[in-house]
């Protein structure tokens, strides 16, 4: 597939765009689902706490009613039951005309009988009262002694049946601690109606309990009757922790909440570990006890504090019948428990879902700064590189003008500097051949001078050259053996000046990386130096060969030489820069700085040891290949 | 006009220096040449010589020079290009060209010898290494070398 791979860059990005166009529609088409979602969610959430509201309502209402109507029976069947106890001949006999001795008897023995049919249903005594009041059963009585049961006595002797609320009394035992009662009355009347006294039937205070039992439910469900001064008439569900707050007394006489407990609101959740901060005194009845009192039926299913100050929920009225106060009342967060846990079900899905939404958001978000990021760090980088390429081909056209100056200057000064040059030679010769005659031994002499220093003018034009195209030249590196270039420069000095006695060393093989051509004139400029300075040398040596150095070797050219002085060392590599006059050793200035060109142009380092009539060592580095 | 080794041939000296054409002509001397020197001042004025037009059109066209030195530097054609036409030319393409020239550049050597130069002599700045260069070329080309007849009637 050679046309696919020629252009990736084109097809990634194209793709790369569609992605991002697809993830943008699919994004805004899930983020509307998730939008309708959420409305229908709540909006269903709505309808759902309506409904479970309204079936609370229906719930507490029929627990109360149900509690009410069974309240309202009991009594009715206590009533009855009295009645029918007050409407025995014994009962009518006991208080007719005294009939002797047979009377005194015959009381013990109703006494008696009174008290194993009341023990027998439940009731715990009963009293017997004669028209004006006083006790007739049991015999040694001392009467309705609590302002409930004297009232209850006055009902029944003016011809009502009736019922107290639950009281505190004492039985029998006149030293015992006051207990809760509860009595039922009726009058006890003769053949013709007149009223000859009232019996009164003494139960439990707690008699009641059973019935309001029937509203209790759940965990803190329950039903509370109270009196117009909103002190309650039953029990508690949670006395141990009424008794652990202190509301009602450790003492035994006060230790049930029922005919201790005012239904007042606290202020706050003393179950949390509220304290108040007025007294109970002062505090306010609770809001179902308030809306009973009024004798309104009513419920509240947002909530107000009971006498624990917990937040309940509730329902309320007032029974004439019974004159007390009904309340039925549940925590709310249990009354609410199954609508909140739907809640939590429902929420718990929305939030998930909405997490889902923003997370994909988040990410297609990311995704498209980071793609918009990329293409921006493409588009710059596009725009430097074409940047780079306009300056590179700026620089290279300027350079390659240059070049193009340095050459015709270069051939300039090769062709037009050397003609002059030329004819002051020539025609200086000239002069001699013609006109030498002419001529004394000293303007035979300068003419000489003349044609010396034209020579000399000629080299330096030859070297600058050399130096120019050493510049210019283009590298071409190659693996090549420094010994056997050494080994042919060295040939061609032997051949130059074969009266010479020199001992060449040339370590073998040098194996190098580098411009044959370039090393070879390098050589020649290294290898020629150590044969023009040892020329004062009866018997000289020259060396060549490697060195280790840091990070590699340096190949090093040694004679035993006229040397230098290293404190001119760094002037050896500078153009025109000789340590010696010509007259000592011939030569321009400008070997040494080929030399240093040609390896610094090949990545190389050029150094210099000596010491006068010592000798000189040149070292050189070269790259290896590939570095 | 014999085609054969022709000691007497004239010289063709294409120089635009006067120093030189002075020099060129002194070493002449002294190596004893005694052949006619024709000098022309630039490349056009050689090309005029060679191809007998305008300031030379009177002359014999088959009258060809027995070597042409050739400056690689002149006004108005240059030595290259001389070469070229000279080379391109069926008339004179066997002509003896030696390039005497200052120039040290290997591009100038290598492009005289692709164009057909016969010789790439460089003068040397020392005069007596110039008397010699040209005492050898002269000796060479003039007295030793055989040239090829010339196909055609030209010869």
């Amino acid at each position: 597939m050679p046309r696919s791979d020629s252009r990736p860059p084109e097809g990634s990005s194209r793709s790369a765009f569609g992605l991002f166009t697809a993830g943008a529609r699919s994004t805004r088409v899930m983020l509307l689902a998730v939008l309708v979602a959420l409305i229908a969610g709540a909006w269903g959430l709505h309808v759902i706490e309506r409904q479970f509201r309204v079936e609370l309502s229906n719930r507490l209402e029929a627990s109360l009613g149900a509690v009410a109507s069974s309240l309202e029976a009991w009594r009715s069947d206590r009533l009855r039951e009295v009645q029918s106890w007050a409407g025995r001949d014994a009962i009518e006999a006991a208080l007719g005309e005294p009939k002797g001795s047979s009377k005194a008897r015959d009381l013990k023995a109703l006494d008696r009988e009174l008290n194993l049919s009341g023990e027998g249903m439940g009731y715990l005594g009963f009293w017997l009262l004669d028209a004006e009041g006083r006790v007739v059963l049991p015999v040694g009585g001392v009467g309705p002694e609590a302002p409930e049961e004297r009232e209850l006595a006055r009902q029944a002797l003016a011809g009502r049946s009736w019922m107290s609320h639950p009281f505190l009394g004492r039985l029998s035992d006149p030293h015992a601690a006051p207990r809760a009662l509860l009595s039922v009355a009726a009058p006890v009347k003769d053949g013709e109606g007149r009223i000859l006294g009232a019996l009164l039937l003494r139960m439990a205070g707690d008699a009641m309990e059973r019935q309001l039992q029937a509203g209790e439910s759940g965990r803190t469900g329950e039903t509370l009757a109270f009196d117009r001064s909103g002190l309650l008439l039953c029990d508690s569900r949670f006395e141990d922790q009424l008794r652990s707050i202190g509301l009602i007394g450790s003492d035994p006489s006060q230790d049930r909440a029922l005919l201790h407990l005012v239904l007042k609101d606290p202020g706050g959740n003393l179950m949390k570990g509220y304290s108040p901060t007025t007294p109970p005194g002062s505090w306010l009845l609770t809001h179902d006890v308030t809306g009973a009192l009024s004798g309104q039926r009513g419920e509240n299913l947002d909530g107000y504090r009971d006498y624990r100050g917990v937040t309940v929920v509730g329902a309320w009225r007032w029974v004439d019948s019974l004159d007390l106060g009904l309340a039925i009342n549940m925590d709310r967060s249990e009354a609410f428990e199954p609508f909140v846990a739907v809640r939590r079900v429902l929420l718990s899905g929305l939030l998930l879902l909405l997490s889902a939404a923003i997370l994909s958001v988040w990410f297609w978000a990311r995704e498209t700064v980071q793609a918009r990021r990329r293409a921006r760090a493409e588009a710059k980088l596009r725009r430097l590189n074409r940047e780079l390429e306009l300056r590179v081909a700026q620089r290279t056209s300027q350079m390659e003008a240059a070049n193009k100056e340095l050459e015709a200057f270069a051939y300039s000064v090769s062709h037009d500097l050397r003609a002059p040059l030329r004819g002051i030679d020539g025609f200086s010769q000239a002069l001699m051949e013609d006109y030498g005659d002419q001529l004394d031994e000293s303007g035979r002499h300068y003419l000489t001078r003349v044609r010396a220093g034209t020579q000399r003018m000629g080299l330096l034009i030859d070297d600058l050259l050399r130096l120019s195209r050493v510049s210019r030249a283009q590298i071409e590196p190659a693996k090549v053996d420094l010994s056997s270039l050494a080994r042919e420069v060295v040939e061609d000095l032997r051949q130059q000046e074969p009266e010479r006695k020199v001992t060449v060393t040339i370590q073998a093989p040098l194996p190098a990386f580098g411009d044959p051509h370039l090393l070879k004139i390098a050589l020649d400029n290294l290898l020629g130096n150590a044969w023009k300075y040892t020329s004062r040398k009866a018997d000289a040596a020259i060396e060549m060969g490697t060195i280790q150095e840091e990070g590699g070797h340096a190949f090093f050219v040694k004679d035993d030489g006229a040397g230098f002085d290293m404190a001119y060392a760094h002037k050896l590599f500078g153009v025109f820069q000789r340590l010696h006059s010509v007259e000592e050793f011939p030569g321009t200035g400008v070997g040494l700085a080929t030399v240093a060109r040609i390896i610094h142009r090949h990545g190389g380092r050029i150094w210099a040891a000596g010491a006068p009539e010592k000798g000189a060592t040149f070292f050189f580095t070269l790259p290896e290949e590939g570095a | 006009m014999t085609p054969e080794i022709d000691p007497k041939g004239t010289v063709l000296l294409v120089e635009d220096n006067p120093d030189d054409v002075a020099l060129t002509l002194r070493a002449f001397k002294k190596n004893h040449f005694m052949n006619p020197v024709v000098v022309a001042k630039d490349g056009a004025e050689a090309l005029d010589y060679l191809f007998c037009e305008g300031e030379h059109a009177g002359r014999d066209p088959h009258d060809l020079p027995a070597l042409m030195l050739l400056d690689l530097k002149l006004p108005k054609v240059d030595g290259m290009e001389v070469l070229r036409r000279v080379r391109a030319d069926e008339r004179t393409k066997l002509l003896r060209v030696v390039i005497l020239t200052t120039s040290r550049e290997q591009q100038d050597l290598v492009t005289s010898y692709e164009l057909g130069a016969n010789s790439y002599v460089r003068k040397p700045v020392d005069f007596d290494e110039f008397v010699a260069a040209v005492g050898q070329l002269g000796f060479y080309w003039l007295m030793l070398n055989e040239p090829p007849r010339p196909r055609g009637g030209l010869g």
